[in-house]
């Protein structure tokens, strides 16, 4: 690991697409603010890439606070987040150039899309909490500046506030955990802090378990806010409000997966606890299968991809949770190719549809849209599990992974696979399939679209085989890379007829649901579907009442007691003018003792003379 | 105590009920100097004769004398007339002042006088003058006593001079605005 001011770099070359945009863009002419932004993203990329195969880099300044180095660093962990970050972020950037032709807001998009991209470098290069604690609260600021984009309308601002409030409760446990790491350790630089708690693969002797237990659990806090995990995970859907680039980036491909990553990099203080692990595990799976159940009956276009978002992000707590981290990143690389292509196709659809995101007016784009039409395919069937595409392989480690853990966990995990598997075949059919429903002339997006889906296809398609199970015979490739790096447990692999056995069950009942699926959401487009579908696709268009129960339980309670503290504020002031209002009428009193008498003064007088001379006297 | 002492403090408490009682204001001014005889006498029996006739000769001769004047120049002498305002005040200053008289009876009952009181010599200007040009004793406070007079001097002429009225043209517009706003 080689020192280098190249480093800090990465993540100034977007941040000056932020600024120049932000100040001159609206003097560019169209195209020109998105070839300048992608171009920077690309040559973090590249610089990212470079610095990588020479092994790595790191950057501190040494004195930015009182024993905190501004420090970054860039291993295999972080530099496979920068391949994920910049690279699928440049697609998308390029992507974004066709799909906001001729928004008022053309430049300014691209600015905020620079920042975000800056910011998710510096969260994570960070070397230290603090530096991560930086780039976590500016992809939630590029995040909120990105969902209310288009912010004349009142409910995409809602989103965007929504989404930053959500984003704060987790956050708070963020900043927690580094409080309780501080107090205990002295520092917050990652790299010093795994040498304090877990120097050789195991807990350091004399260690507070209980400190770093409670560090730990808040730090997860930060990343359930972050990641969107129940029960802070009503602000995904709601923040499809902004433009579809902005879901694909920020909502499925990068920011969300932030995290994962803070699990991985933090991997030394949770692989030796269990009970906190075991929580990452329960919240992850009730994640998955609550965004599986929640997808089915949704009629939006993006919010069946963000349902399915949030349940692929439970997936990949799950796997963080057993401990296997390096299936968790897997999945972050895989579901960053297929999620974001995912989005895109969705917003080719969009784009051919002149802004129309209903389902329930789609239907029948196989014969309109010759090239999405593939992207759509591979997309839903890689996030549907489609032996040998990549979601199934990091989605089969990721059952291996809980099979090992609990049988019940694998049982809930390959339910929720099949789940998955059936409602993106309902997002594939209602979009593609059947008759046009519509009324709009649907028109293949331009190639500044098509492109970047073309590559992410391939993404999809062949991403997978960089973490084969070992029984395939043949190199998994990741596994090695990112466990130096990721604390890990050395444990006994599977035998050859389980994992066999495993891979062949998730297969089958892949194809069989992607099959059943296939056939069963033919019946919806037609508006023939039983009576019991209709109603359980009721409740989880609302999500299962869960924003209802938000409100009744937070969101109300919490305005009448501002109401009452605000009217306690008021009778508090009143009662300190009530206050002063007596020593008011005190002195009204005491005036009234001026009586204009001469003799009433003189008797005044007389009888202080008495009280003196008594006091003088007796004394 | 001698008949003589008896007769002087009957004699005090007497004038000055009248002083305080009588109607007539006349009468309760010659009541007064009545009082300072005898209050000029009782100081000669206590060996301060030239502190007695300065008793007489300023107080009587001179201030009651003013009072005098005063009260038949404006023909003041009933003076029950008109409304009485505190109609209820006379009971509280005659509970007061004879809380007042209690309280110093009750004083002067706890004090004894000092052992050996100084040589008076009669109480004569001969014996007083050296303390009163001393700068160490009374100097200064005969100085200032001599101010004292002169203020009132002063104080008597402007209050009794008539009221000079000025002419209103003369008077600054910003002046003008300040007495409106009175």
């Amino acid at each position: 690991m080689q020192e280098t001011v190249l480093l800090p770099l990465i993540i100034l070359l977007p941040l000056l697409g932020f600024a120049v945009l932000g100040l001159w863009g609206r003097r560019m002419a169209e195209p020109v603010p998105g070839v300048v932004a992608s171009a920077l993203v690309l040559g973090s990329l590249l610089l990212g890439l470079a610095l990588l195969a020479q092994g790595g880099a790191k950057w501190a300044v040494e004195d930015w606070l009182p024993g905190v180095p501004l420090s970054f660093a860039l291993d295999n962990l972080s530099g496979l987040m920068v391949m994920v970050v910049a690279g699928v972020g440049f697609l998308i950037h390029v992507y974004a150039i066709g799909y906001m032709h001729s928004d008022p807001g053309f430049s300014r998009f691209f600015s905020y899309f620079n920042l975000f991209i800056a910011a998710m470098l510096v969260l994570v290069l960070g070397d230290s909490l603090p530096v991560v604690f930086i780039g976590w609260e500016g992809v939630g600021l590029a995040s909120y500046l990105l969902i209310g984009f288009w912010y004349t309308e009142r409910v995409n601002a809602d989103s965007a506030r929504k989404a930053f409030i959500v984003n704060r409760i987790g956050d708070l446990g963020f900043l927690l955990g580094m409080g309780v790491l501080w107090a205990h350790f002295g520092t917050l630089s990652i790299s010093e802090l795994r040498e304090l708690i877990a120097p050789e693969g195991e807990f350091a002797i004399g260690i507070n378990v209980a400190a770093v237990s409670l560090a730990a659990f808040l730090l997860f806090v930060g990343a359930i806010g972050k990641s969107a995990q129940v029960p802070l995970m009503v602000w995904l859907p709601d923040a499809m409000a902004g433009p579809t680039p902005v879901s694909a980036l920020i909502h499925a491909a990068t920011m969300v997966t932030a995290g994962v990553y803070l699990l991985c990099r933090n991997s030394f203080l949770y692989f030796d606890l269990p009970d906190v692990s075991f929580w990452v595990v329960l919240i992850g799976m009730l994640t998955a299968l609550y965004g599986a159940l929640c997808a089915f009956g949704q009629t939006d276009i993006k919010r069946i991809v963000a349902y399915s978002t949030l349940s692929q992000l439970g997936y990949m707590f799950v796997a963080a949770g057993v401990g296997a981290y390096w299936v968790a990143m897997f999945h972050v690389l895989t579901h960053a190719f297929f999620k974001a292509l995912l989005f895109m196709s969705s917003g080719a659809v969009i784009h051919a549809l002149g802004g129309e995101q209903d389902v329930r007016k789609m239907g029948g784009m196989w014969g309109y849209l010759p090239q999405t039409r593939i992207h759509g395919l591979v997309g839903a069937l890689a996030l549907g599990g489609l032996p040998l595409l990549s979601g199934f392989w990091s989605k089969d480690a990721i059952l291996a992974a809980s099979y090992e853990y609990s049988a019940l966990l694998w049982f809930v995990m390959l339910l929720t696979a099949a789940l998955t598997a059936l409602y993106s075949m309902r997002w594939f059919v209602l979009v593609f399939m059947g008759k046009y429903r519509g009324h709009e002339h649907p028109h293949e997006s331009p190639a500044v679209m098509t492109w970047p889906n073309h590559l992410l296809t391939l993404g999809s398609l062949f991403a997978g085989f960089v973490g084969l199970p070992y029984v395939v015979q043949s190199e998994n490739l990741l596994e090695p890379w990112l466990n130096k790096v990721i604390v890990h447990h050395e444990h006994e692999k599977l035998p050859v007829l389980d994992e066999w056995a495993l891979i062949v069950i998730s297969a089958v009942v892949a194809l069989g649901a992607l099959y059943y699926g296939y056939r069963f959401f033919q019946a919806e487009a037609a508006g023939k579907l039983p009576a019991w579908f209709t109603r359980f696709q009721e409740a989880s268009l609302r999500s299962f009442y869960a924003d209802e129960v938000y409100n009744a339980l937070l969101v109300r309670p919490l305005k009448g007691l501002a109401k009452i503290l605000f009217d306690a504020d008021g009778g508090l002031l009143s009662g300190f003018w009530w206050l002063g209002s007596v020593t008011g009428n005190l002195g009204g009193l005491l005036a009234r003792l001026e009586t204009g008498y001469l003799r009433f003064y003189a008797a005044g007088l007389l009888i202080a003379a008495v009280l003196l001379v008594l006091v003088g006297v007796i004394r | 105590m001698s008949f003589a002492e008896l007769l002087a403090a009957a004699l005090l408490i007497l004038s000055a009920l009248v002083v305080v009682r009588t109607s007539n204001a006349v009468h309760a001014a010659l009541a007064l100097i009545a009082n300072f005889l005898v209050i000029a006498a009782v100081y000669v029996g206590l060996e301060a004769r030239f502190v007695a006739m300065t008793q007489v000769i300023v107080y009587a001769g001179a201030i009651v004398v003013l009072f005098l004047f005063v009260i038949m120049l404006l023909s003041a002498a009933q003076a029950n007339v008109g409304k009485d305002l505190l109609p209820g005040l006379q009971i509280p200053a005659i509970l007061g002042s004879v809380a007042l008289a209690g309280v110093l009876v009750y004083a002067l009952g706890r004090f004894s006088a000092p052992a050996n009181p100084g040589v008076l010599n009669g109480g004569l200007p001969q014996a007083l003058g050296p303390l009163l040009y001393t700068p160490e004793k009374w100097l200064y406070a005969l100085l200032l006593v001599g101010f004292l007079l002169l203020v009132a001097t002063i104080a008597a002429v402007v209050l009794v001079e008539p009221e000079r009225i000025v002419p209103e043209a003369s008077k600054p517009a910003s002046e003008e605005k300040e007495l409106v706003g009175r």
